[in-house]
């Protein structure tokens, strides 16, 4: 590092957290030569320094931790896979990963019990398919989240998926932004429901239309400063407008902000979102194009609301020709088989090509109106089917305490029970978003929730049980608003009766067309609790 | 090793957090209910206790809560 120049950041080290004195001496991205020279010799071959650093690299110690096992993070920049590439993954998932796959809330692919000898190969294995898990956790630019509709939209003012592509190919193994204070989030989509969740990414881009020199042109408007985890913050959007040959430019000015300017004291405070919160919007605008150069002022936002990122049904693809067939995985799970076999599904039905999307389901795209019934007839169908029940069709879960080391309670299998349990039970006509998370954390986004689900553990004389507290009133899109807490604890055998009380109030009482969302908010939170408190007390009583 | 966040409410409606060091959730709800028991008279009892949240030990980790006003 003697013949670096000084980074910004280092004029003042004791601004710096002890991690980031540990990262002005090594560089996060080295890890993957490391694991490719030590994997062979096992877990023992690495220092608890590695192991932290084993994040550049897409991999994470996974529960219990010391026991040699790790979860892989694979991205997926847009949410698009080819046939080749899905069964490249479902194949490393059954021969190191126990044949569990899971896709995630950023349309990334997760594996679980993978070890440090296995590491090489599914580095090696990825490549030749043209995928990476480097920089898939880290601080480092993440996947780039992008509508998994691109170029097939119907409600797309334009095809984003060029610009993932360029985006990823700015971003990935780039040593400019190998280290950054902390995660950072991208996405970037042109469908006017908002897609890539713009409010909760740290740079988000969203369709916007500006007339200049007498011709309308179409391009994006930005948002920054946006995430979750135990402080949540919706972005700010920018006052520029943005063409898509400036998407690059635009993201490579921010990310140096945040890499130059971003807090590097405490890990807790390093997010972009926390600097947004202090410069405002005004501020961030007027550095980014100081940095940059001009660009053209905000233009006209072409949002037009928030589809939540469901794409389940059977739906025409622009131009009427081609339909696409999104397909519901009950909260984001499924084998490696049957990821195998969606890859031979798209390759005979369609055009060899699977998406993933950010409510953690799977989309096959361009199938012709003759090949819809057969394709729809497949066994596997029935099962990942295009038409979910209400619940089951909009639960999400964090991975829970089944391979997470800090998540109290188990989540995946639970939010499966409950979500059946209320198919089973409540009629109900409208989608209501169902989030469960095993700690404060927020991996399973429960802040934008209609229904979040914090887990907790009880004790009590007569033992110790699982509990959730809830939370209500969530969303983004143009009325984006985190959800509020309610008072009173709920014990997991009685979350979902309780939910269905709540279904029964919002039923009783919603007007025409209300989202669950829309109804909390209305009706207001000290009337919800007034009833849940009620509830609650009946349900413990029973 | 993890730092726990543990709510405890005793039988007198009274509601308290622990924030302890331990390797186990049981360890937790041992530890804290002990620290617990020691800002109580004899008379109260715990009714319950809750792990919210747990977090790896290492230095700098905490927990912030809001004082009352």
């Amino acid at each position: 590092m003697a013949d670096q120049q000084q980074r910004p950041w280092e004029s003042d080290k004791s601004k710096l957290s002890a991690f980031e004195l540990t990262k002005l001496d090594r560089e996060g991205l080295s890890i993957i030569e490391t694991i490719r020279e030590r994997a062979s010799q096992g877990y023992s071959a690495f220092s608890e320094e590695d192991l932290v650093f084993f994040k550049w690299a897409g991999v994470y110690e996974q529960k219990p931790k010391g026991e040699g096992h790790f979860m892989m993070r694979v991205r997926i920049p847009g949410g698009i896979l080819t046939s080749e590439q899905t069964r490249a993954l479902a194949a490393i998932s059954r021969d190191y990963g126990r044949n569990v796959v899971d896709v995630t809330t950023r349309q990334a692919i997760q594996f679980h019990w993978l070890t440090t000898q296995s590491l090489p190969d599914i580095f090696d294995r990825l490549e030749q398919v043209g995928l990476f898990s480097y920089q898939a956790c880290g601080d480092v630019p993440r996947t780039i989240v992008g509508n998994p509709l691109s170029g097939i939209d119907p409600h797309e003012l334009i095809d984003t998926a060029p610009l993932v592509e360029q985006l990823e190919k700015h971003f990935l193994l780039n040593p400019e932004f190998d280290n950054l204070p902390r995660k950072y989030k991208i996405s970037i989509s042109g469908n006017i429901y908002n897609t890539g969740h713009a409010e909760i990414n740290d740079l988000a881009f969203t369709p916007a239309s500006k007339v200049i020199d007498g011709e309308e042109r179409i391009g994006f408007h930005v948002w920054v400063g946006g995430g979750l985890s135990a402080k949540p913050y919706l972005a700010k959007q920018l006052g520029i407008f943005v063409l898509p040959e400036d998407v690059v430019r635009v993201a490579d000015g921010v990310t140096k902000i945040f890499r130059d300017n971003g807090y590097r004291q405490k890990r807790h405070q390093a997010r972009l979102k926390f600097l947004m919160a202090d410069w405002g919007p005004e501020k961030f605008t007027e550095k980014l194009l100081e940095l940059i150069g001009s660009l053209p002022e905000q233009g006209k936002d072409r949002t037009d609301g928030w589809n939540a990122g469901y794409f389940t049904g059977v739906h025409k693809q622009k131009g009427d020709e081609l339909n696409y067939v999104g397909l519901l995985l009950p909260v984001g799970r499924l084998t490696a088989e049957d990821f195998a076999e969606l890859a031979d599904l798209t390759d005979r039905y369609g055009s060899g090509s699977v998406r993933t999307t950010n409510s953690q389901n799977i989309i096959l795209p361009n199938i012709p109106d003759e090949k819809l019934e057969s394709l729809l007839a497949e066994p596997l169908l029935q099962r990942l089917t295009p038409f979910p029940r209400t619940f089951v069709g909009y639960a999400v879960s964090c991975t829970g305490n089944e391979y997470c080391n800090l998540a109290i309670v188990e989540t995946k299998a639970r939010m499966l029970s409950i979500a059946t349990w209320l198919d089973e039970h409540v009629e109900l006509d409208t989608p209501v978003r169902l989030h469960m998370i095993g700690c404060p954390n927020s991996c399973g986004q429960q802040q934008i929730a209609d229904i979040g689900l914090q887990g907790s553990l009880v004790k009590t004389e007569s033992g110790t049980v699982d509990a959730f507290d809830f939370f209500v009133g969530g969303s983004l899109g143009p009325d984006a608003q985190f959800n509020s807490r309610l008072k009173g604890r709920v014990k997991a055998d009685r979350v979902a009766p309780v939910i269905a009380q709540l279904l029964e109030l919002y039923k009783k009482e919603r007007l025409a067309e209300e989202k669950f969302h829309q109804f909390a908010r209305r009706v207001g939170t000290p009337r919800i609790q007034e009833y849940f408190s009620d509830v609650i007390a009946s349900v413990s009583a029973s | 090793m993890f730092l726990y966040h543990v709510e405890i409410s005793t039988t007198d409606e009274k509601n308290l957090v622990a924030v302890v060091i331990a390797d186990s959730d049981d360890a937790a709800f041992k530890y804290a209910q002990t620290l617990a028991k020691r800002q109580f008279s004899p008379s109260q009892e715990i009714k319950e206790s809750t792990i919210i949240e747990k977090k790896y030990l290492e230095k700098g980790r905490g927990y912030v809560f809001q004082t009352l006003e």
